[in-house]
């Protein structure tokens, strides 16, 4: 039986939800306010940076719609999608 | 027409039975033939010889190997079935056959048989455990389609994509979703998604419909491609009420392609929301560790003492100590006086000779002297260490140590310098002065052999 996959993404980094959750602990940590000056300032600066990454994952979202085909020569690749046909 | 038989107007036997084979083909080539399988043969050859009659009347059927494999059922005798294939004739024996290319069971019952044995099969692989079942991507970034091109299906699932979130790549396998042809394009379309790659989840799914209809998402070969998908499976096949296999093989399923698309991506206003929500929270905690910090460093600047006031507290100390010293050397010496008046009077009740008390008595007299300066000196050093004390706790004050000209060195981290192996030509220092400050810049270094 296969275990259960992880989430993953097609193109490496970290998956907006890894990104979200990393930065909620990233929060949490800030709040606990048990690490020193500088690991909190670290903490803070790398909370901001993945706002900012996050950010721009869904300010970059952008609707593509292809359509899969498989070419004479048998080689697959897609074409924008021309809408749906009536009905 | 001659009365006698001659051989030059009459036909063989094959001759007859291969022109009445032709006339049956020509005339029978796709009939799709319902009723009830009387008997059911399945040699080792593979073929499967069969007779189909509707009570009243009865034919005999063969169904050649290549056919049999396309079986999506196990037939049994008393199976209604419905076939589709063609009627010739079998020359060895002169019978009429029904050549059958596929069957498919027939009827409400037959068909829920065929079903429900297959499901019954698949649930024993394991194909439908929960242990099996993926999570649905958080955020996919390519998500693909199959479903037919035409029929709402397709348009639904665009629609909630877009009014959802519209930031992920749709790529669409569009396939035949009803009618023989169903379960091979559909079993297609998923390979073809599967080698494509790129997708973090797929939608397969088409409109509801009778149950017939929804005959090829029950494809046993379709179900496991289904289940064998590299990324998890949303199942959309028809309505609330509609069942099929590929629903029990897939990650998730739901009622409706437009709950499938649901299912696939979250609302774009809710991740915002959120996001800004979770930046705020950084933004106040790091503001309140920066607050508390800041009350820290305040409450450890007013736990400083001033060293003026440590050097009062010093010399209050000593104060107290001199006293305490004076009472304790003259307790001693008016002790020691009294011992000696004790002896001298015991000296004199003994009667000692006259001789002897002057001699006693200058003894003690020096006695007493010795003592006395003893003690002086005891006290002299006692004060002199109180005032060696005092003076380097005057001297400790950088207060005071910069009114005497003196300036202490910093570096640009605040740092204060103490040797000169600290700072390189060209290093900006700041100087505290008595009063003010300096920056200067090192010219040369020079260590002290």
């Amino acid at each position: 039986m296969p275990a259960k996959k992880k989430e993953t993404t097609n193109n490496g980094g970290p998956s907006f939800e890894e990104a979200m959750a990393e930065l909620e602990e990233t929060v949490r940590k800030l709040d606990e306010g048990d690490v020193p000056l500088e690991e909190s300032l670290a903490a803070f600066e790398k909370g901001v940076a993945l706002v900012r990454l996050l950010h721009g994952r869904l300010d970059a979202v952008q609707e593509k719609i292809d359509e899969l085909t498989r070419a004479a020569d048998g080689s697959l690749s897609t074409k924008s999608f021309e809408g749906e046909d009536d009905g | 027409m001659a009365q006698q038989g001659t051989l030059d107007n009459s036909v063989t036997v094959s001759e007859l039975l291969a022109e009445l084979g032709q006339t049956l083909e020509a005339g029978f080539s796709s009939v799709v033939l319902s009723g009830e399988l009387l008997s059911f043969k399945q040699p080792a050859s593979g073929h499967n010889y069969f007779t189909m009659g509707d009570g009243k009347a009865a034919i005999d059927c063969v169904m050649w190997r290549s056919a049999v494999q396309k079986l999506s059922f196990e037939p049994e005798a008393g199976d209604e079935v419905v076939c589709r294939g063609s009627v010739s004739v079998y020359p060895k024996q002169g019978r009429m056959q029904f050549y059958a290319r596929s069957m498919h069971p027939a009827g409400e019952g037959a068909a829920r048989r065929a079903l429900e044995k297959l499901r019954h099969k698949l649930q024993e692989e394991g194909l439908f455990d929960d242990d099996r079942k993926r999570e649905l991507p958080f955020l996919p970034r390519t998500i693909g389609v199959v479903t037919s091109r035409s029929g709402a299906a397709l348009h639904d699932i665009l629609v909630t994509l877009r009014r959802r979130y519209a930031g992920a790549r749709v790529v669409i396998r569009a396939a035949t979703v009803q009618g023989p042809g169903a379960p091979a394009d559909l079993c297609l379309a998923m390979s073809e998604l599967a080698e494509f790659g790129a997708c973090d989840v797929v939608i397969l799914g088409r409109g509801g419909g009778a149950s017939e209809d929804l005959a090829a998402f029950n494809d046993e070969k379709l179900v496991r491609a289904v289940a064998a998908f590299p990324a998890p499976v949303v199942s959309a096949v028809g309505h609330e009420t509609d069942f099929s296999l590929c629903d029990f093989a897939a990650d998730r399923r739901a009622a409706t392609p437009t709950a499938a698309a649901e299912l696939v991506v979250p609302v774009y206003s809710d991740l915002l929301a959120d996001l800004d929500q979770r930046s705020l929270r950084l933004r106040s905690a790091m503001q309140r560790r920066v607050e508390s910090e800041g009350y820290r460093l305040r409450a450890a600047r007013a736990g400083l003492k001033d060293p003026a006031l440590r050097v009062a507290e010093g010399r209050q100390r000593s104060d107290e100590l001199g006293v305490a010293l004076e009472r304790a050397l003259t307790g001693r010496v008016s002790q020691a006086r009294e011992q000696l008046t004790g002896l001298a009077s015991s000296l004199a009740l003994v009667g000692p000779g006259q001789r002897m008390l002057p001699r006693c008595r200058s003894a003690t007299e020096s006695v007493t002297v010795a003592l006395r300066s003893a003690l002086t000196r005891r006290y002299q050093l006692a004060g002199n260490a109180l005032a060696t004390a005092e003076s380097r706790l005057a001297a400790l004050s950088p207060l005071a140590v910069l009114e005497r000209g003196y300036c202490v060195a910093t570096d640009s981290s605040g740092a204060a310098l103490t040797v000169a192996s600290q700072a390189v030509p060209g290093d900006n220092l700041d100087l505290r002065l008595h009063r003010g400050a300096l920056r200067a810049q090192v010219l040369l270094t020079t260590e002290d052999e």
